[in-house]
């Protein structure tokens, strides 16, 4: 059970993002996609669940085909893959409850009101968001609090694989650490798999398994935290450098979780 | 706010300040778009005497791109209308009077006195009126025009004022060509379809059609390029929203422009006909 | 320049063939689901609502200009008596669908535009189709159907007001008092006339809802990307209008003859 990518190319007119890319994120597993702006860490992860398709190339989750999946085929693979957008992508004619409760209205078995509310109210607390904003609109809340509604809605239809598109970029620190601490809690709690797409190394070395890199439309580095750390590619070692001569946290890897502040 | 109101919702006088509310906020909303549109058009006329304001280049880059930009689908427009016009006329003359000798007079005079120049009117108000909106829009959510003030440009004699003479040069250029363009083509149908000769075209032209008619042409042109830019540009300065607000003010802008155009082609043309 | 109609004639063609594409996406999704009318029905009511006063508004005014105009050129030919039949005519037949589709373009095209476009580049759009619900039937058939449907709606209250407020100026400005009006009208207008308006207004609307929407889906790039994609539905909507306005117009025309030819055929009145 997991997600694979073979050979895949993606073009862009005359620009080449992705050019022979091959990798399998394992199940269970945290994976981290970092590289600089543009270099197509989000291309890579909507090729996952359809949004986008190669130009060549396959990609499977669960050994399923999702370049050729049927129109029933890709709704069942994007049942299991929640998405976590870079912007909070909520939906501003519906209010919090409802933009929850979206993804469980469309379930072959329909669920009662009550228990659509029942999960809603879970998923937010998952967040650390009570039943108060459940009438508010996405206009009415912070950006902060958009993002982890955004988070909630992806949670509620229960996915086995999280994909996340720069969860933290325009946060404050201490949301920042929370959603870090967050994917890290879901991931072994929930026995998810996640994908995460970041710029953010610290964060990476903190709580990846594994850690991908990808440049000038090819993979850079595979491998986990230590292996990274050792790597010998200039890249690589500016990221690195970069950091250390700046820290701001430990850089020790995670083994166990916390729980989520309060 | 509908919370509070909703507390004493039994009392017919809280419903009546709900109603009033709900139209007063669009009702607000709008009279403060036209006061800064307003306010905006006497910035703008003001800057018309000051030569530091004249600046060639921009004059001129506005004109390729609004006018210049437009030609295409000005011209499409206008050939299209020529030949529906005739054919409706020719119809309605038809029909009812049975004659269609007067095809050529009242075809031509139609499209000199109204349709030459509501078409390009039109035509700029959604285009190009449009495009100023959003330009102007992006630029605001994204802060451009707050720096432009610190560094001491002022946005209406940098972006308004080139737009606005830019306008009013291109309005009357097109109009003239969508008047020469939509008799052309009608000129041509008529021919082709109605058996008549080019030369009684010209003929009844000439009998019903005088400098005046023109010159009001040309006037109007001038008006029309004259408010669209200022509508557009304040919507645009007035933006705010990020995506949402540039998509809003785009919309009311090309709206208000439409709805201005026909206002004031209807004053003109009253004024027009007692005048003449 | 050879070059450039070439390169004009390659862009056409992919944006007619991207247009009918997406359109016959709209038309397999709105056939394939089982007919659910509220969303549709919030829409009409709320694109009617939104678009009446703009309508009404340009409705007098556009119905003045008319009057004005033509009492002008008739009164150079003695023939202002034709005055109520012809404004009335000109405005069920051509004018009127073709202004309330402008306006219609502007308010409606321009917003279902803009709305779309904005969720298209905040990436709502993505997160509906990931959530699992089809975007299409979601968000564009109640915007599509309700903008059709809201045309004919429209056009209906757009040409009542227009022709009373034709009738009111010219009363007062030309002299031409309501019996004088009314009367010039039936021999111009038939159950054809209103036919054929309606007809074209479908038409009209049917355009401006699908480049509007197209559009909006279609955006990309941020709030520029938004504001593009309201000038480009602006400028297409008036672009297709125009020549639809050409088509139907032949149409309807080669329908009238055809219809006298079996009148002929069948013996009676022409």
């Amino acid at each position: 059970m997991s997600i694979r990518f073979e050979s895949i190319s993606k073009s862009f007119g005359p620009k080449t993002i992705l050019n022979n890319v091959t990798f399998e994120v394992s199940k269970g597993e945290i994976l981290f996609i970092l590289g600089k702006s543009g270099v197509g860490k989000s291309v890579t992860l909507k090729q996952i669940v359809g949004i986008l398709k190669p130009d060549t190339g396959k990609v499977y989750v669960d050994d399923e085909d999702v370049t050729t999946a049927s129109q029933n085929a890709l709704a069942d693979i994007r049942k299991k893959c929640g998405m976590v957008f870079q912007h909070p992508a909520l939906l501003d004619s519906l209010t919090v409850l409802e933009n929850v409760a979206f993804g469980l209205r469309t379930s072959r078995a329909p669920l009662s009101e009550a228990e659509i509310r029942q999960t809603v109210l879970e998923k937010l607390a998952l967040v650390n968001l009570g039943p108060d904003i459940l009438q508010s609109k996405p206009t009415e809340i912070s950006y902060g609090m958009q993002k982890r509604v955004s988070l909630a809605r992806t949670l509620a239809p229960a996915p086995s694989y999280l994909l996340f598109d720069e969860p933290t970029t325009g946060l404050d620190p201490i949301t920042t650490n929370f959603v870090n601490d967050l994917i890290f809690d879901l991931s072994r709690k929930l026995q998810v798999t996640s994908v995460v797409v970041s710029h953010d190394m610290a964060c990476a070395l903190k709580i990846a398994d594994k850690i991908l890199v990808l440049d000038q439309a090819r993979i850079l580095a595979h491998g986990s935290v230590a292996e990274i750390k050792k790597s010998r590619e200039p890249l690589i070692q500016s990221f690195l450098s970069e950091m250390l001569a700046e820290p701001t946290e430990s850089l020790a890897p995670r083994t166990e979780g916390p729980g989520i502040p309060a | 706010m509908s919370e509070e109101l909703l507390i004493n919702k039994h009392s017919t006088g809280r419903h009546i300040l709900h109603i009033l509310h709900i139209l007063g906020r669009p009702l607000h909303q709008a009279a403060t778009n036209w006061w800064a549109i307003f306010i905006l058009f006497g910035q703008t006329l003001s800057r018309l005497p000051r030569a530091s304001c004249w600046r060639r280049e921009e004059i001129i880059l506005a004109i390729v791109s609004s006018g210049v930009g437009s030609l295409p689908i000005v011209v499409v427009s206008t050939a299209f209308a020529g030949i529906v016009i005739t054919n409706e006329i020719a119809w309605h003359m038809d029909t009812a009077l049975h004659t269609v000798s007067m095809i050529p007079g009242f075809t031509g005079q139609f499209i000199i006195r109204e349709l030459g120049i509501a078409i390009p009117a039109f035509l700029l108000a959604s285009k190009v009126g449009a495009a100023t909106t959003a330009e102007i829009g992006s630029m605001k959510v994204t802060e451009q025009i707050d720096a432009l003030r610190l560094l001491g440009i002022d946005p209406v004699t940098y972006l308004v004022f080139p737009r606005f003479i830019a306008s009013m040069i291109s309005s009357a250029c097109l109009t003239l060509i969508a008047i020469a363009v939509t008799l052309l083509c009608a000129i041509t149908m008529a021919v082709l379809r109605y058996h008549f000769s080019v030369l009684e075209y010209l003929n009844a032209l000439r009998h019903f059609i005088g400098m005046s008619d023109v010159l009001c042409a040309l006037v109007k042109g001038i008006v029309f390029g004259a408010i669209i830019p200022v509508i557009a540009c304040g919507y645009g300065l007035q933006c705010e929203g990020g995506a949402e607000g540039v998509g809003t003010a785009t919309t009311n802008s090309v709206v208000s422009s439409t709805i201005a155009v026909i206002i004031l082609d209807f004053v003109l043309t009253y004024l027009f006909m007692s005048v003449f | 320049m050879r070059l450039f109609l070439q390169k004009l004639g390659h862009q056409a063609l992919h944006e007619l063939g991207d247009l009918a594409l997406f359109a016959g996406k709209i038309l397999r999704t709105t056939l394939s689901t089982h007919g659910n009318m509220g969303p549709v029905l919030s829409q009409v009511a709320s694109i009617s609502l939104r678009s009446l006063s703009t309508v009404a508004f340009a409705g007098v005014f556009v119905g003045a200009i008319l009057v004005l105009q033509f009492n002008v050129i008739l009164a150079k030919y003695d023939a202002q008596s034709f005055l109520g039949g012809l404004n009335t005519s000109a405005l069920i037949r051509s004018v009127g669908p073709l202004i309330i589709s402008f306006l219609l373009a502007g308010k409606i095209g321009a917003y279902t535009a803009a709305e779309l476009g904005t969720m298209r580049v905040t990436e709502q759009i993505d997160a509906i189709e990931c959530l699992g619900t089809n975007p299409i039937q979601y968000l564009i058939v109640p915007r599509f159907m309700g903008i059709v449907i809201s045309s004919v709606i429209l056009l209906a209250l757009g040409l009542l007001i227009s022709v009373t407020g034709s009738m009111v100026v010219a009363n007062y400005s030309a002299g031409i008092n309501f019996l004088q009006f009314a009367s010039s009208i039936p021999k111009f207008i038939s159950i054809g006339t209103f036919l054929g308006g309606m007809f074209k207004s479908i038409t009209y609307g049917t355009i401006v809802a699908l480049v509007a929407c197209h559009k909006g889906y279609t955006a990309s790039g941020g709030a520029r990307g938004v504001g593009k994609a309201v000038t480009l539905a602006a400028v297409y909507t008036n672009l297709y209008i125009v020549i639809a306005n050409y088509l139907t117009s032949e149409i309807l025309s080669w329908l009238e003859s055809l219809s006298h030819y079996f009148n002929l055929l069948a013996g009676g009145p022409t």
